[in-house]
């Protein structure tokens, strides 16, 4: 039985401004994707997008239509800036072939999540608006809209292209941080050497700042916002894959190209030092990312072993920063730390082999599981379940929810003010009562584990 | 003394809501009230007594809505009498007068049509006849038919009505039977008892 | 649907009329609450309240009896009828949009059919909008399933020649309005049968024309979907009878037959006592009998006399029309006679006289009688302290029970809400499994509120509620005592 799994159907960014009189309304179009679609088809994707909004609108003004389902696709739009329209199309999972007659697929209307999606169209939007600003502000600044078209399609197409739609799970949805335990004494250092490094080059380039400091995939520290952090976080794990073999993965980070357009490049191989800058006249390459404000500031990665450094400064302090300088004294600060952040980073897995369950705490975005995101523990049914959950928890809902599924698989998850706990067990004999004293050995474990001293 | 005893079957047609289901009511119940669109058909039954024969009338109320059109033919079928209704105030609900008219004559020859105007009071109170005096003549003239004005509010005429239909079936059924005399002819001046409770009954709905 | 005609013949009171006319029409004397008990009138709170509101505008604006008595004659001068409640509303009203829930019907070509709220010919526009948005996707060889924006759920269901669409902020899952939209759908079916809608949408006639009088069934059939736990479990409630007496029941309603006959079912309101199968067909479904009940509770006329309809079954066959002979043997008992044949109504009648002497013997009527009156019972009755509320299928036969609320639920109507609300979420979380296509064994919801757990098998689910206090261990316990208890009450519970 061939099953085909969840695929992009499309995916259109449009301004509802644009093509307001008749004929022209594929102006409306700034960006298709696949180029493969015609552009009447493009305008029709547009026109039913609108006409949803324009719809829902009647009843909930303040929240138009957000998600769609259809038997074949479910869409989520999303209205990042004024006028501005986001729409993913994606094809929802089938079963079986298409007869003569165009029947016989049985299509699963309901796996992809609707808090997924919209999670995904909207981290689309915060990848594009961290390397390039904002569209309308882009367009108020003196570009114009076909700038936007051809930079939306330069910079979003790789993006897009990576994204794996069938595996929006919990996960994607909760988007969250993970924190590297570590002690107060080296919690201590490090924030020292950050604060004298800063100071230090403060002294010059006031723009000069410490951004976050991340050991493999795990953050250490960070000095900016919870948003940005989130951002810059995901950039660094999910696309640099700062955590992992970069001979394994596939690596995407993104660098000003001789036009100064950000676009996507691979990262290249490991080493000691700044990210993608092999001499001091390649500062120019370095990205500019749009944080809170709307000022961009330029992005300094360094690279130590598995400790990532990131420093952000105005262009206009660029020139005089001293790149050698700030290296020598990273150097010799973090080399001392690494082993014992290796150590640290090896201690969770202690833990982390004794039970499958997934910590998310909404007041710092933190999250532990030793859940491979894409791995074998989180078949369809559990990804539906945990998404299905969250959702529970997210209206508020419940505070505690226990399952056993078909195939005797339980899952307990339980809501305690902004902290969500859900943990899974495939003991299939187990009474409720049973699993309920298992859950709360693991939980007594596990938070004196997450308290280190 | 053996009393006879002769069943009657008696059917009401006609335009949704000119109402069949009230004249049923003031019949069975002598009460007036709220009713609602009638589906399907519904049949009650009641003993009358003409001179020493009983009577049992079974009567169906059917359903004037379009939909019902086609079936309502199983419920006339055999009928002996069939009350054709229109509201005397509505000139739309006389059409199907003829209609039922003509497909009664058709398919059921031997049937006695009773043409009933409703609504009595309405006329009583000032509204105007939506239909002239003589289009209901000619009309019952040339099905054969008897004409009644009944009121299902006040009561009017309407056990007249039953009354007589039962007395014309027993004429034609015992035939020769001594029966009192109750005029039944064409025309409306003298046909129809009139009932002196003409008070006003506001407030008919419950 | 039909017109309301309302003209003022009364000239001396046109003024005075015309004045108050915006707030008379919308003092609805309620259909139902003529036919049914005051006690089954609970809509949606957020609409008794508007009425509350404006029934008390009513009556302390009036000028006069006079005035109310003129309306009433403007009732009858018209259809007959009371206005449907909110008809003059469409979509120029801004009020027409605050109904938390809406249901419509329009022909596959965008033309109206049918609206809860307003009139539908008025809402011609705004019905001819919701046709282009499912249109366009149906030319994409797709189907629309349902769209969010903010609390709000519209949800399509389309069934050629009918378009059915909810619009509500109800916070139902679309799973159960849409279980709600079939139940519509099935509702015209029957009225209609699945043929004649095709045939007579593709001679391009009105569909509407042949739906007259189909309203008060449409809006009584949405109150049941608002609040009744069994159609929620896709199930039937039995009437609670010992088993002997429903056995010999059963056995009178087999052995008094016609040629014709092909189902016998003796109900109580929406509670099934018995049912024979006559002959070699498929069983009658939970959703048919649901219609029938929907029909027998929301006409009054069936209470009076005997009554002959045809009518189409959709789960039975939605081709072509059986005939249903309808007569309440008691208050609270209805007889129903399902033939194949038009003209069978005298021996159906003949079958009910029969059936009346075969209850008479042995007492069974006086039990049946009690029965219709003590059916309702409360967790008390379980021995279970903890216990607040439970619902239970048997998925062999597809029968369920349930008691009525106690406190706190008895209290409040919106407590009573708020629980069928989360009754509906569990009931979708408990049956959402992709794959296995049977629902999870356990589930275990807790919030602030209460909480409810449920044990699936593959021959029963039991949802049971306790306060959010209780331990695990107690409600476990109690859990099973329940079972136990329903176990035991089988017999009586449930047709056996």
């Amino acid at each position: 039985m061939s099953i085909s799994k969840s695929s992009l159907n499309y995916w259109v960014i449009y301004s509802s401004k644009l093509g307001q009189k008749e004929g022209t309304e594929h102006e409306k179009v700034l960006f298709f994707y696949p180029q493969t679609i015609g552009i009447g088809e493009q305008t029709n994707a547009v026109g039913i997008s609108e006409a949803y909004v324009l719809f829902s609108k009647q009843f909930s003004p303040e929240q138009p239509c957000e998600i769609i389902h259809t038997q074949k696709s479910t869409l989520s739009l999303y209205n990042p800036e004024e006028d501005i329209w986001m729409v993913l199309s994606v094809n929802n999972p089938a079963i079986g072939t298409a007869g003569k007659d165009g029947k016989g697929r049985e299509y699963i209307e309901d796996e992809i999540n609707d808090i997924a999606l919209k999670k995904c169209v909207q981290q689309i939007y915060q990848v594009w608006n961290t390397f390039n600003g904002g569209i309308n502000s882009m367009i108020s600044k003196g570009s114009t809209y076909e700038m936007v078209r051809k930079r939306l399609d330069s910079f979003i197409k790789p993006y897009l292209q990576q994204i794996q739609f069938d595996q929006l799970d919990l996960f994607s949805s909760l988007d969250g941080i993970k924190f590297l335990p570590v002690n107060k004494n080296i919690y201590l250092t490090i924030f020292n050497y950050i604060n004298s490094v800063d100071l230090n080059f403060q002294n010059s380039l006031a723009s000069f700042r410490f951004g976050i400091v991340l050991y493999k995939d795990h953050l250490i520290l960070s000095s900016l916002e919870q948003n940005e952090t989130r951002t810059l976080y995901n950039y660094l794990v999910n696309m640099v894959k700062v955590g992992q073999d970069p001979s394994s993965s596939q690596t995407m980070m993104v660098l000003n190209n001789s036009n100064n357009e950000p676009t996507w490049y691979t990262k290249g191989q490991r080493r000691t030092g700044f990210i993608n800058m092999p001499d001091s006249n390649s500062k120019q390459h370095l990205p500019l990312v749009w944080l809170t404000d709307d000022k961009p500031q330029v992005m300094i990665i360094y690279e130590q072993k598995d400790t990532f450094l990131l420093f952000l400064i105005d262009p206009s302090d660029l020139p005089q920063l001293e790149f050698d300088e700030l290296a020598q004294s990273l150097v010799q600060n973090f080399e001392f730390v690494n082993p014992t952040l290796e150590s640290h980073y090896n201690k969770r897995a202690i833990f982390d082999e004794q039970y499958k369950y997934i910590y998310f705490n909404q007041m710092n975005l933190a999250i532990k599981s030793p859940i491979k995101p894409r791995g074998p523990d989180l078949n369809k049914e559990t990804m539906k379940l945990l998404n299905e959950i969250h959702e529970e928890f997210e209206n508020g809902s419940s505070s505690e929810i226990i399952v056993k599924t078909q195939h005797d698989r339980w899952i307990v998850a339980k809501k305690i003010d902004f902290r969500e706990f859900y943990i899974m067990f495939d003991n299939k004999n187990s009474s409720i009562l049973e699993i309920n004293e298992e859950v709360k050995n693991a939980t007594n474990k596990f938070f004196k584990f997450l308290f280190i001293d | 003394m053996t009393k006879n005893k002769i069943d009657l079957k008696v059917v009401l047609l006609g335009y949704a809501s000119v109402g069949k289901t009230c004249i049923v009511y003031r019949e069975m119940y002598n009460q007036f009230g709220d009713t609602h669109t009638t589906i399907g058909g519904a049949f009650s039954s009641k003993r009358a007594v003409v001179g020493d024969t009983e009577v049992l009338l079974g009567i169906w109320d059917t359903a004037g809505t379009e939909r019902y059109q086609a079936v309502n033919r199983s419920y006339y079928r055999r009928a002996n009498a069939a009350i054709v209704c229109y509201d005397l105030t509505n000139s739309e609900t006389w059409e199907k007068v003829t209609f039922w008219a003509e497909e009664l004559t058709q398919n059921e020859p031997d049937i006695e049509i009773y043409i009933v105007g409703t609504k009595l009071d309405l006329i009583q109170h000032g509204e105007q006849r939506a239909i002239p005096n003589i289009r209901v003549e000619e009309t019952a003239k040339r099905y054969n038919a008897h004409i009644f004005e009944t009121s299902s509010r006040t009561g009017e005429n309407v056990s007249l009505l039953f009354q007589t239909i039962a007395e014309n079936f027993c004429k034609k059924t015992n035939n020769g039977t001594n029966l009192p005399n109750h005029n039944n002819n064409n025309s409306i001046g003298n046909s129809v008892k009139v009932d002196q409770k003409s008070e006003k009954e506001k407030g008919g709905c419950c | 649907m039909d017109e309301n005609n309302i003209e003022n013949k009364n000239i001396e009171n046109k003024n005075v009329i015309d004045e108050d006319n915006s707030k008379i029409e919308k003092n609805n004397i309620d259909d139902n609450s003529i036919e049914s008990n005051n006690n089954n009138n609970d809509s949606n709170s957020n609409d008794n309240n508007e009425e509350d509101e404006i029934n008390n505008n009513i009556i302390n604006s009036s000028n006069s009896i006079e005035d109310i008595s003129n309306y009433l004659l403007k009732i009858d001068e018209s259809s007959g009828r009371p206005p449907r409640k909110y008809s003059e509303q469409d979509s120029s009203n801004p009020e027409w949009f605050e109904h938390k829930k809406h249901f419509f019907i329009l022909s596959s070509s965008g033309k109206p059919i049918y609206s809860r709220y307003g009139d539908e010919v008025a809402l011609n526009t705004f019905m001819a909008s919701l046709s282009a948005m499912s249109s366009f996707v149906e030319s994409q060889n797709d189907t629309l399933r349902h769209l969010v924006a903010g609390k709000y759920q519209f949800v399509f269901l389309c069934k050629y020649p009918l378009n059915l669409v909810c619009i509500s902020s109800t916070g139902e899952p679309n799973q159960v309005i849409r279980q709600q939209l079939e139940y519509i759908h099935s509702l015209i079916i029957s009225v209609l049968t699945q043929s004649n809608m095709k045939a007579v949408f593709e001679a391009k006639y009105d569909l509407r024309d042949l739906l007259g009088g189909t309203d008060k069934y449409l809006d009584h059939l949405i109150h049941q979907l608002n609040k009744d736990f069994s159609i929620l479990l896709n199930s039937i409630q039995c009437l609670r009878l010992n088993n002997n007496v429903r056995n010999q029941i059963t056995n009178i309603l087999s052995q008094y037959k016609c040629d014709s006959l092909l189902f016998s079912l003796l109900i109580s309101d929406n509670k099934l006592i018995s049912q024979v199968k006559h002959k070699k067909t498929t069983s009658l479904k939970s959703q048919d009998i649901h219609l029938l009940m929907n029909y027998v509770s929301s006409t009054a006329s069936f209470k009076e006399s005997e009554s002959w309809i045809p009518i189409c079954l959709p789960n039975y066959n939605d081709t072509y029309f059986l005939h249903l002979y309808i007569c309440f043997l008691y208050p609270g008992v209805c007889l129903l006679l399902f033939s194949n044949q038009p003209e069978s109504f005298y021996q159906l009648s003949d079958c009910k006289n029969q059936i009346i002497k075969g209850l008479e013997q042995e007492n069974i009527a006086e039990e049946l009688k009690k029965a219709v009156n003590n059916h309702d019972y409360t967790t008390s009755i379980t021995e279970i302290p903890n216990l607040l509320h439970f619902l239970y299928k048997n998925k062999t036969n597809n029968y369920s029970t349930f008691p009525t609320f106690s406190p706190p639920y008895s209290i409040h109507k919106k407590e009573k809400k708020r629980l069928f609300r989360l009754y509906q979420h569990i009931t979708t979380h408990v049956n959402s499994n992709i794959i296995a296509n049977k629902p999870h064994k356990y589930y275990y919801h807790t919030s602030q509120t209460e909480t409810i757990m449920v044990a699936t098998s593959n021959n029963h689910e039991l949802y049971a509620t306790f306060s959010p206090l209780e331990t695990k261990k107690s409600i476990f316990e109690s859990f099973s005592n329940l079972l136990l208890w329903i176990k035991n009450q089988e017999n009586s519970l449930f047709i056996q």
